[in-house]
């Protein structure tokens, strides 16, 4: 087998790490990236060290943010008697782009596997307790995927928000229209308009 | 249901296999190892998403290929197409050219009874084999069944998983409460779902064994489940939330014993069904061919009931039938394959029997 030069080896390699990306996708981008000019690829570049620099998560919600507290946090005219708890950051891009939600957010960073070993202390569940103890909150919205480990993770959600939070709070759940097992990332902006808008208690 | 035309790309040993059906009986002939019994399970493949007989669907491609491919054109009251390609372990499901992921969206809409002689194992072998039967005919007809069994079966896994974790003391205990409460939710669905189709479906099973057999029998079928007291349900057998009540009962009171022993000790993986004539157990009593006629008795069961569930009949396959039956039960099945509704049968050649047919179209395979 002839050997490839070292240096695109290196970007094939790294390439190829990425998620979704396989060998035969990183060849393709890398001879794509040889085409182009060198412009494209100083900007591709720094756009990615940017990120590693400038992204932090917000404090308070876990959402990307370049701040200590994220845009939709120090938001003024957002509603902070509701929090939204989602799996990941890019969750809350999507319940943003159907413009149907005004209240704050809560990232738990992944939901409860036993068999990949993540438990509810690796997630950030006692963050939440925290919140809802010293906020006034009025509404959690649980918008987790409808996966076995999201539904089970609700289920202890629910239970520590009764045992540790005020007995008044209203715990909600998005309409069951989102088809079981489907991830919110991947739901269409009109299906997660309507489970958000026609929520039902929990 | 009936289909009117199958493709087969380098599935078992045929390469490249076409052929059209008519919508009444169907004789497919050859001699051993000519892909009778490979047709009808591309067919099953095609309805189920995987083969009676080979649990890898590496398997099912034909030596030397690298995947295989089939395609069937349906008709209801319209005409449907299906699809599945499996290659690389890249398994591939259409319906009317649509792409399916899931395959709950998939299961219930190609309708099928197979009989094949390893059916046998219903009665003869373990309580597995009864239970997949019953699963398929409820998945095919209750997409609600299939998600829960699914479900399940995931949970089982993750309980299984946090008595491990348990005993190394890396899980709190109130999560193996939370998992094994689900647990118990999920399977008095199931339970409820089994009672209840048993119970409708026993009636169907002895009406088709006793004109079968041609006289009376008192053939009981029980069915059995440690989830719960069954005979404890006294209110209402027809409530679900009195199931889920007994069942979560149930699966709480033993959870201190599972943790100690670190394995399950309860659960619908273990649910049975008993067939007893006379309070003697079948499977000893019964002669070979009383227990094939049961068997068959069984499957002309699913036909009735996948038609008064979903109002039409389902594509029926009977895989070398007529060789393990003496001349009345003959009789009787050809009467009811009369009936109206297609069927694809197989045999290794066009026997006496066959001919007693009246309407059918034969489809002769040769050694290549
Ligand atoms: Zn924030």
């Amino acid at each position: 087998m002839a050997t490839i030069n070292t240096s695109l080896e290196r970007l094939i390699t790294n390439l190829s790490k990425l998620p979704t990306i396989g060998r035969k996708t990183a060849l393709r981008l890398a001879a794509f990236l040889i085409k182009e000019n060198n412009e494209f690829a100083k900007e591709l570049a720094d756009s990615i060290i940017a990120i590693k620099e400038k992204i932090l998560l917000c404090k308070k919600c876990g959402n990307y943010s370049e701040t200590e507290l994220c845009n939709i946090c120090s938001a003024e005219n957002r509603d902070s008697a509701i929090i939204c708890v989602v799996e990941e950051p890019f969750d809350i891009l999507n319940i943003e782009k159907t413009g149907q939600f005004n209240g704050l957010y809560h990232t738990l960073s992944g939901v409860i596997s036993i068999q990949k070993g993540v438990m509810p202390e690796d997630l950030k569940i006692e963050k939440l307790l925290e919140r809802i103890k010293t906020e006034n909150i009025k509404e959690i919205i649980i918008a987790l995927n409808p996966t076995q480990e999201g539904e089970t993770t609700a289920l202890y959600l629910k239970q520590k928000i009764l045992e540790t939070a005020a007995k008044n709070i209203k715990i909600t759940r998005l309409a069951t229209g989102l088809p079981l097992g489907s991830i919110i990332e991947y739901t269409d902006k009109d299906t997660l308009s309507g489970a958000l808008a026609n929520r039902i208690d929990y | 249901m009936i289909i009117t035309n199958l493709k087969i790309l380098n599935f078992r040993n045929h390469q490249n296999f076409e052929q059209t059906f008519s919508n009444a009986v169907n004789l497919v002939i050859g001699e051993n190892s000519t892909g009778k019994t490979s047709i009808l399970e591309a067919i099953y493949t095609l309805a189920n998403t995987k083969s009676f007989r080979a649990h890898n669907d590496e398997r099912l491609i034909k030596i030397g290929t690298d995947g295989f491919y089939i395609k069937g054109f349906f008709k209801d009251i319209v005409e449907h197409t299906a699809e599945i390609s499996y290659s690389y372990k890249n398994k591939i499901l259409k319906f009317d050219n649509y792409r399916i992921k899931k395959i709950r969206e998939y299961i219930a809409k190609i309708s099928i009874v197979l009989y094949n002689p390893l059916h046998l194992y219903i009665i003869n072998e373990g309580p597995v084999y009864r239970r997949e039967f019953i699963n398929i005919i409820l998945s095919k007809t209750d997409v609600e069944y299939y998600v829960a069994l699914h479900s399940y079966l995931k949970l089982l896994n993750e309980k299984r998983a946090a008595l491990k974790l348990f005993k190394e003391r890396k899980i709190k205990f109130d999560v193996i409460e939370l998992i094994n409460k689900r647990l118990s939710e999920f399977a008095s669905i199931i339970v409820f779902k089994r009672y209840n189709f048993i119970n409708y479906f026993k009636e169907l099973v002895v009406e088709k064994f006793n004109l079968l057999m041609n006289r009376d029998i008192k053939l009981i079928i029980e069915y059995s489940t440690n989830c719960l007291n069954l005979k404890g349900i006294v209110k209402d057998k027809s409530k679900l939330e009195d199931f889920k009540n007994a069942a979560a009962q149930k699966f709480l009171k033993i959870l201190g014993a599972e943790i100690r022993n670190s394995r399950i000790l309860l659960g619908c993986q273990a649910d049975d069904l008993t067939f007893k004539d006379s309070g003697n157990i079948v499977k000893y009593y019964y002669s070979q061919g009383e227990r094939k006629a049961l068997v068959l008795a069984l499957k002309l069961a699913e036909i009735k009931y996948i038609r008064e569930k979903t109002g039409g009949y389902p594509i029926v396959l009977l895989d070398d039938i007529f060789s393990e039956l003496d001349d009345k039960r003959r009789q009787y099945l050809i009467n009811e394959l009369n009936s109206g509704f297609q069927s694809i049968i197989t045999d290794i050649d066009f026997n006496e029997h066959l001919q007693k047919f009246s309407n059918f179209q034969k489809i002769e395979l040769k050694k290549n």
